[in-house]
């Protein structure tokens, strides 16, 4: 398994706060890494540096072998693959325009490769039959799944992936975490922030604790989701049962 | 249907300069004046085609042409469907910027001095706006912004008109508020032409930018389109073709706003398509109001922004009446 | 002796007709046209204001003669501050100022427009009847008669057949019913913007212009008025292939009613002896 993608000593500050205070993070091919932590923890501002988004004051990201800063930004977006946290669409599109969107890294979106790429992806998360329809007019589900397939289309190494289950039913939401774990079974490595710590506990390979901008624990979901570990990062009295593998919470104790 | 209907709309261009080239108030038959140029016979009906209407003809289709590609980068750039240089004021503060160089005898060191202060104008507009929509954004903000910037350079322009040494300065308000084609010179076609060919060049090179700014700044930047990179081709490249626009024919309204949003439904809202579409687009528009301009018969002939906001109004007006009722 | 009692009363009375009949005394003037006539027929002392272009050459054929009298901007408190016995102004502007001195009881008059050589005589005429210098306007009136009448005679040979056009800022031509029409006729001249059909000042084609080919372009002399969108005409490179004759005749001479019209006719003269 290589890495992909090397993260180290990462810091980065805003007016307001630090986000990112020291993180470091190996990411391989195969493997899906799930992020979690309480609201301002810092997940989605690790994400962004990763992708290159922001650039760290301190720190380093490197991508297959070479410095973020390295790549050019279409080189990068050849390799790496994100999906924000609220994806936006600002024009009236037909869902084969927001997927064919993916293949702008390669500018091959009119080739016979390009649109094999675009159908594969399609049909990879099962929106094909939807390919003529308006993209603003789907359901929330709907529009996730063409969303990953936009993401799917450009064939990334590394996908990044912010709260995609957020505002999700659970069917939608094992649908699209199953998707993501199978482009970790082909060779893709996979790094997805998550709210929810169950289906972080489940899909996950490995997990990633942040609170305050920094890595409270990394590992497997039970070295992870002790009731210790919970109660510091959550304030929650909670405990991870392997048997169900759900993350089950008890009330708080009385004040 | 696509691939056939942008080679139409160039054909549609050319019926409409044509009908351009034959609408003057003189009785000329185009055929025996061309037919003078080719056999180099120095009649009156020639020199009226040669040196009066084929650079009114030309000079609208490019400023028609410029002003639809740049009311389609912006609208790309901004994410709005009603920016466009005249609604935000990018037109009024190019031309406050020609008129303050014209009127105060600078222009007369240069030829490119007159263009320049124009797209400088542009440029500082665009600058402003954007600088605003970072702060603010939503559609509101832009709108007021823009209406802001227009009164006050309208307003401004008026001002230093009535200041300039010359008397009749303040008549001229009108041609540039209101912009016209008439009665304009080759050498005014000869200043516009380069910096509307390296602004629509700058332009077209952001296509795929604008493509991936659909998805928002970040999702643009992680595709390899971060704005960064490409925002001063874009301001640089809509100042190009508004400064050089206005410049020479004053600020001609609705075109950057009518015509990217007409076209918008037929190339599939695709920025970069709309911005190929967009030229003739604009050009037709502005021809066809110039042919207009020439047959209405009043006494002083109007001015060319007043045709294009009368055909542009209640085509804007029906726009907007078909998306309400579609909610 | 029987008419000594009528003799009497004349005695009597010559003083009271006299104070009635005295001329204005503190005279304001709101425009550029009775200004100038204003000072060329009256003496300064009687002068109370002129108009704040009587003094700009752009405007005023007597600049010169302007410097020292009070100038107004024409607003009405500025006017009724200065107790005028007679307030002259034009027909077409100051509307609202002039009828505001009538409210308040103030002599007003008012200057026409003069189309023709004869409707320039008879406002010099106008504007002496007013101010009381009946004599002075008589004796300025025949001077400039005959002085045109010369120039006339030398011109209409030379000028005979052959067509014209005034030109002013904007593309504006003066068509029929203009003292330029008129001028145009008097000399033998056609003058293309009427033959166009355009009444007065109006705007007129390039294409039109070309079509009808004048022999002689008449515009304001270059160097004033050069801001370039101004006289897109005159720069156009399409009249270069016509090549008409250009006279050069201030607007001046022919907005405002004066002798100066003769200085216009004389300067025809004299640039028409100049060898092209």
């Amino acid at each position: 398994m290589s890495t992909l993608l090397h993260a180290s000593h990462l810091l980065w500050r805003t007016p307001e706060s630090l986000r990112v205070d020291d993180m470091s993070l190996d990411i391989a091919a195969g493997e899906v890494i799930g992020i979690i932590g309480p609201n301002g923890a810092g997940k989605s501002s690790l994400l962004k540096l990763l992708a290159g988004l922001q650039q760290p004051e301190r720190g380093s990201v490197v991508l297959a072998d070479k410095p973020l800063a390295q790549h050019t930004p279409l080189a990068r977006g050849r390799l790496l693959g994100y999906l924000e946290q609220r994806p936006v669409l600002h024009w009236p599109f037909s869902v084969q325009q927001v997927v064919r969107l993916g293949r702008l890294p390669h500018g091959d979106g009119d080739t016979a490769s390009g649109i094999a790429a675009v159908a594969a992806a399609l049909a990879q998360c099962d929106v094909q039959h939807y390919a003529t329809r308006s993209f603003l007019q789907l359901s929330e589900g709907e529009k996730m799944r063409v969303n990953l397939a936009r993401l799917l289309a450009g064939e990334p190494q590394v996908l990044l992936v912010d709260e995609p289950t957020a505002s999700l039913d659970p069917a939608r939401q094992h649908e699209v975490m199953a998707l993501l774990r199978q482009q970790a079974r082909i060779g893709r490595a996979v790094v997805v922030t998550l709210h929810d710590l169950t289906t972080a506990a489940r899909y996950c390979d490995r997990l990633l604790l942040l609170q305050h901008g920094r890595v409270l624990a990394a590992g497997r979901n039970v070295d992870v989701l002790t009731p210790a570990l919970l109660a510091q990062a959550f304030q929650i009295v909670a405990h991870f049962d392997t048997t169900t593998s759900t993350v089950i919470i008890s009330d708080p104790p009385p004040v | 249907m696509m691939r056939v209907a942008l080679p139409l709309l160039w054909l549609l261009v050319l019926v409409l300069w044509l009908l351009e080239l034959a609408a003057g108030p003189a009785m000329v038959d185009v055929l025996s004046a061309l037919a003078d140029w080719i056999g180099d016979n120095d009649s009156v009906a020639r020199i009226i085609l040669q040196e009066v209407r084929i650079p009114r003809a030309l000079l609208a289709l490019l400023t028609g042409a410029s002003l639809g590609i740049s009311g389609a980068a912006l609208q790309g750039l901004m994410r709005n469907p009603l920016a466009s240089p005249d609604l935000l004021g990018i037109s009024q503060t190019a031309a406050l910027l020609a008129v303050s160089v014209l009127y105060f005898g600078w222009s007369a060191q240069a030829w490119w001095l007159l263009p320049l202060a124009a797209l400088l104008g542009a440029a500082l507009a665009v600058l402003l706006l954007l600088q605003l929509t970072r702060k603010l954004p939503g559609t509101h903000a832009l709108i007021l912004a823009g209406l802001a910037l227009t009164a006050l350079t309208s307003s401004l322009t008026t001002f230093a008109l009535s200041f300039a040494p010359n008397p009749y300065a303040l008549q001229e308000a009108y041609f540039w508020l209101l912009g016209s084609v008439a009665n304009r010179n080759l050498t005014d076609v000869w200043i516009a032409l380069p910096f509307m060919l390296v602004g629509t060049m700058l332009l077209l090179g952001c296509g795929r930018a604008l493509d991936a700014l659909s998805l928002g700044e970040d999702t643009a930047a992680s595709l390899g389109f971060p704005l960064a990179h490409y925002r001063w081709r874009l301001i640089i490249g809509v100042a190009c073709n508004v400064g050089a626009a206005v410049a020479v024919s004053g600020c001609i309204g609705f075109v950057g706003l009518i015509v990217p949003h007409l076209l918008r439904s037929l190339c599939g809202a695709q920025p970069s398509r709309l911005l190929w579409w967009s030229m003739p687009g604009g050009a037709a528009l502005v021809l066809l109001a110039d042919v207009l301009v020439q047959q209405i018969p009043t006494g002083q002939e109007l001015q060319l922004g007043v045709l294009t906001a009368l055909l542009g109004g209640p085509f804007f007006l029906l726009l907007l009446l078909k998306q309400w009722s579609e909610r | 002796m029987k008419s000594l009692p009528f003799l009497l009363l004349a005695l009597v009375l010559v003083p009271f007709a006299q104070a009635q009949s005295r001329p204005p005394q503190r005279i304001v003037s709101m425009n550029v046209c009775t200004d100038q006539l204003l000072l060329l027929l009256v003496e300064r002392s009687r002068l109370a204001s002129l108009s704040r272009f009587a003094a700009d050459a752009a405007w005023s054929s007597m600049p010169a003669e302007a410097i020292g009298i009070t100038p107004n901007r024409g607003q009405a408190d500025e006017i009724v501050a200065l107790q005028p016995d007679l307030v002259l102004t034009s027909a077409f502007s100051g509307t609202f100022a002039a009828r505001v001195l009538e409210r308040l009881h103030l002599r007003v008059e008012r200057l026409g427009f003069a189309a023709t050589r004869e409707e320039v005589f008879g406002q010099i005429a106008q504007v002496a009847d007013w101010t009381g210098e009946e004599a002075s306007a008589r004796q300025l009136i025949a001077t400039t008669r005959a002085r045109i009448e010369a120039s006339v005679q030398q011109l209409r040979p030379q000028l005979a057949g052959k067509s014209a056009v005034f030109l002013s800022s904007n593309g504006i031509a003066f068509g029929s019913s203009t003292l330029q029409d008129d001028f145009l006729h008097s000399v033998g001249l056609r003058n293309i913007a009427a033959e166009a059909g355009i009444s007065g000042p109006a705007p007129l084609s390039l294409e039109l212009l070309l079509q009808a080919a004048p022999d002689f372009i008449i515009s304001e002399p270059r160097g004033t008025l050069d801001a370039q969108m101004a006289h897109p005409y005159l720069q156009h490179a399409a009249l270069m292939h016509l090549n008409p004759r250009r006279l050069s005749l201030p607007d001046r001479w022919f907005d405002c009613a004066g002798p100066w019209l003769a200085d216009a006719y004389s300067s025809v003269v004299s640039q028409l002896s100049v060898t092209p």
